[in-house]
């Protein structure tokens, strides 16, 4: 679907552009990138409804307006940065309040202030992230990129004795990476509807014993009948 | 109701390992068992004769008449065993319909002492190792039996009888309280055990303390004298809404009946298997460590070197092997 995606993106803008249409400016205040302030109509044309599988975004006029109130976009996942941030996108390195549709991130709630969002994410490649020496890693190789910050967390965690590990005992693997159970951008655990409680006892079942009594009482006199019987006649 | 297991409906295997016949090529005199089963066949027969409608008399589906007559699962050979195995495979493969039950009887590892630890730190009270425990070893559905049960404390205190486990908000973990999972602590010195009069509860090799149903004849002196309330009773005849896990091991979650004690095993079928139990593949905070304590590397070791470890109810010398931790 990414790829149809990007090619009829590639087509639309490829037309617009051959056009010659020159989109109006987004009205949105959105800073993409210092250098080209770009907004979302110099790709996407300007009347074209677009909602992602999950109806992630809604875009009617080529501005963020339509934004506002949307539900808190699902996921995304690696193959989607690529998409708006793309090289011809500028990275804006200043911390600031976003206004896109990463709705959930505008703000980030990790660190107390000090770190901002390319202190992870690679600039130049949205799908990657960016350890502090410029290496840059998969998504799945996350653990490493918060073992930078947090060593004995992460130690710990090598050691399977932080975060689920599952499988053969002898050749575990991890059941959850760090991500899956701290949102980076918010990385607090967050408290979870808990299972049924466990049904309060009841009275014992009393009635079940006296049959247990009354049965078991009947069978042995009936018993002790068959042999008065059984003796009388010897 | 009518008893079908005890009637000769069920195709008997040819080899048996004790006939009716015990003046045959062995020279075996009448054993207890074989006396029993004699007895056992006698009763059956008049309990069919007489048609007596009573619960009493009716036996759970699952317990058969052989039940009475077998070894005890230790003195029990391989042979026996595999025997003993087979035939109580078919016989649940045909009770509850369900082709793929096995019975494994994995024997402990050499050099593997199994324990347990669990971060009160970071359990969150949710119940999620419960409710795999009940699923993962076949408890009875109804009545309802939970071989787990999670304690919510207030925090800042340590006192047992000051906790709750019925607890139920919307949400867990609540600002003022802490929760802490209470299982079978697989004692190395377990009362319950020693005070069993069937020796139908031992402890293997591996550490794991294990009941063997057919040998319990439900007198719960176990249940008083385990000082962590571990052991569950099957007081009534138990269900499983046809949730039966397959993947059976007889001194484990193969299914129990009416008037018998059962507790954790450490997921013996799992375990043995070199698996981790089902509680920590559940556990959605990894507040649950498993693993092998002769083993140097293992995790539980890496732990108790490194963590701050203790044991509940020590002064009481059971020497449980489960720990409970804090990072
Ligand atoms: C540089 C060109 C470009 C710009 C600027 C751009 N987009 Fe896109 N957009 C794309 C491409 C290419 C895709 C296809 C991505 C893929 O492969 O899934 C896409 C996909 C999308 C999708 C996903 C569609 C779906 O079905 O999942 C949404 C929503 C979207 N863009 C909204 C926006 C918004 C809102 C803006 C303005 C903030 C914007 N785009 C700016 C190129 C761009
Ligand atoms: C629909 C288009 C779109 C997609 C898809 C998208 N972004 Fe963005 N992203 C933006 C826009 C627009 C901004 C600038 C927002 C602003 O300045 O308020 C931005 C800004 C950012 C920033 C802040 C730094 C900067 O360059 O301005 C980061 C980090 C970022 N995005 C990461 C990602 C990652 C990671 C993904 C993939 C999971 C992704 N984005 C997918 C549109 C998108
Ligand atoms: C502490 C490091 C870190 C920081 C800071 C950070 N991210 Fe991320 N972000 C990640 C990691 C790791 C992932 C991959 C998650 C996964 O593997 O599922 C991710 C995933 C994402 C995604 C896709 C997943 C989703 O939740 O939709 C977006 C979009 C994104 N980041 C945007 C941002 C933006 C915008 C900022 C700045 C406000 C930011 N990130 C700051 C580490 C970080
Ligand atoms: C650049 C350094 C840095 C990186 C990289 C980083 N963190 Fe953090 N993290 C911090 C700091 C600083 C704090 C403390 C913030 C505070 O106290 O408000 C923190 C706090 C946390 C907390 C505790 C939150 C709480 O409120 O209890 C968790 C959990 C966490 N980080 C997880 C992660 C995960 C997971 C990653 C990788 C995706 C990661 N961190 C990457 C610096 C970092
Ligand atoms: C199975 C879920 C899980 C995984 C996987 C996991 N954590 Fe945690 N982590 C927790 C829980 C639960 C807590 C305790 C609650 C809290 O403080 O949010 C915690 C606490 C933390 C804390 C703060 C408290 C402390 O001990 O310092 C940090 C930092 C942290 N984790 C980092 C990480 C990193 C880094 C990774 C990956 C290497 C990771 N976690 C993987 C569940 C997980």
């Amino acid at each position: 679907m990414g790829k149809r995606i990007r090619s009829l993106a590639g087509i639309v803008a490829a037309a617009g552009l051959a056009v010659g249409i020159a989109a109006p400016p987004a009205t949105a205040t959105v800073e993409m990138g210092e250098a080209t302030h770009q907004g979302c109509v110099f790709c996407h044309p300007q009347d074209i409804r677009i909602a992602g599988p999950a109806g992630l975004y809604y875009k009617e006029n080529g501005s963020l307006d339509g934004y506002e109130g949307m539900e808190v976009p699902a996921k995304l996942t690696a193959e989607d940065c690529l998409g708006c941030h793309d090289e011809s996108w500028e990275t804006n390195p200043k911390q600031r309040k976003l206004e896109d549709p990463h709705a959930d991130k505008a703000e980030l709630k990790h660190g107390d202030g000090a770190f901002w969002c390319l202190r992870c994410h690679a600039p130049g490649h949205r799908n990657k992230l960016e350890l502090m020496n410029g290496e840059e890693l998969d998504w799945r190789d996350s653990p490493r990129l918060c073992g930078q910050c947090h060593g004995p967390v992460y130690r710990d965690w090598k050691a399977h004795l932080h975060g689920r590990w599952s499988g053969e005992l002898a050749n575990a693997t991890p059941a959850r990476l760090c991500p899956d159970c701290h949102n980076p951008h918010d990385p607090k655990f967050k408290p979870l509807p808990p299972e049924p409680a466990p049904q309060e006892p009841v009275a014992a079942p009393v009635a079940a014993d006296l049959t247990f009594v009354a049965v078991g009482g009947a069978i042995v006199a009936l018993l002790l009948t068959a042999f008065a019987a059984f003796g009388r006649r010897d | 109701m009518a008893t079908p297991d005890r009637t000769p409906a069920r195709p008997t295997p040819e080899p048996r390992p004790m006939t009716l016949q015990p003046a045959s090529s062995s020279s075996r005199p009448v054993s207890r068992r074989d006396f029993l089963r004699r007895v056992g066949q006698g009763s059956a027969a008049f309990a069919v004769t007489t048609m007596v409608p009573t619960d009493f008399l009716q036996m759970p589906k699952i317990f058969t008449q052989e039940d009475f007559t077998w070894k005890h699962f230790v003195e029990m050979t391989d042979a026996e065993k595999q025997q003993r195995v087979q035939e109580l495979e078919e016989l649940y493969r045909k009770r509850f319909n369900d082709d793929r039950i096995s019975i494994a009887t994995t024997p402990a590892k050499e050099g593997v002492l199994w324990g347990y630890a669990l971060n009160i730190g970071k359990c969150v009270g949710c119940r999620r190792c419960v409710k795999a425990c009940v699923g993962e070893n076949n408890q009875s559905r109804d009545p309802e039996i939970e071989w787990i049960r999670v304690l919510e404390l207030e925090k800042g205190t340590m006192d047992l009888d000051e906790s709750h486990h019925y607890y139920n908000p919307k949400e867990v973990p609540d600002e003022e309280h802490y929760y802490m999972p209470v299982q079978c602590q697989q004692c190395e010195n377990p009362p319950c055990v020693k005070v069993c009069p069937t020796t139908a509860t031992w402890q293997e090799k591996d550490g794991i303390v294990v009941v063997d149903y057919n040998w319990c004849i439900g007198c719960r002196f176990c249940l008083a004298a385990c000082p962590y309330f571990a052991r569950r009773f099957n007081w009534g005849e138990p269900t499983w809404n046809g949730n039966l896990n397959p993947h059976m091991h007889y001194l484990g979650n193969r299914p129990r009946f009416k008037g018998v004690m059962e507790k954790c095993t450490f997921c013996i079928q799992r375990s043995r298997e070199g698996h981790y139990t089902a509680c920590v593949e559940a556990c959605p905070v990894g507040a649950r460590k498993f693993g092998n304590l002769l083993d140097p590397q293992s995790e539980i070791r890496q732990l108790i070197a490194a963590k701050r470890v203790f044991r509940l109810k020590e002064e009481a010398g059971t020497h449980p092997k489960f720990f409970y931790f804090t990072d």
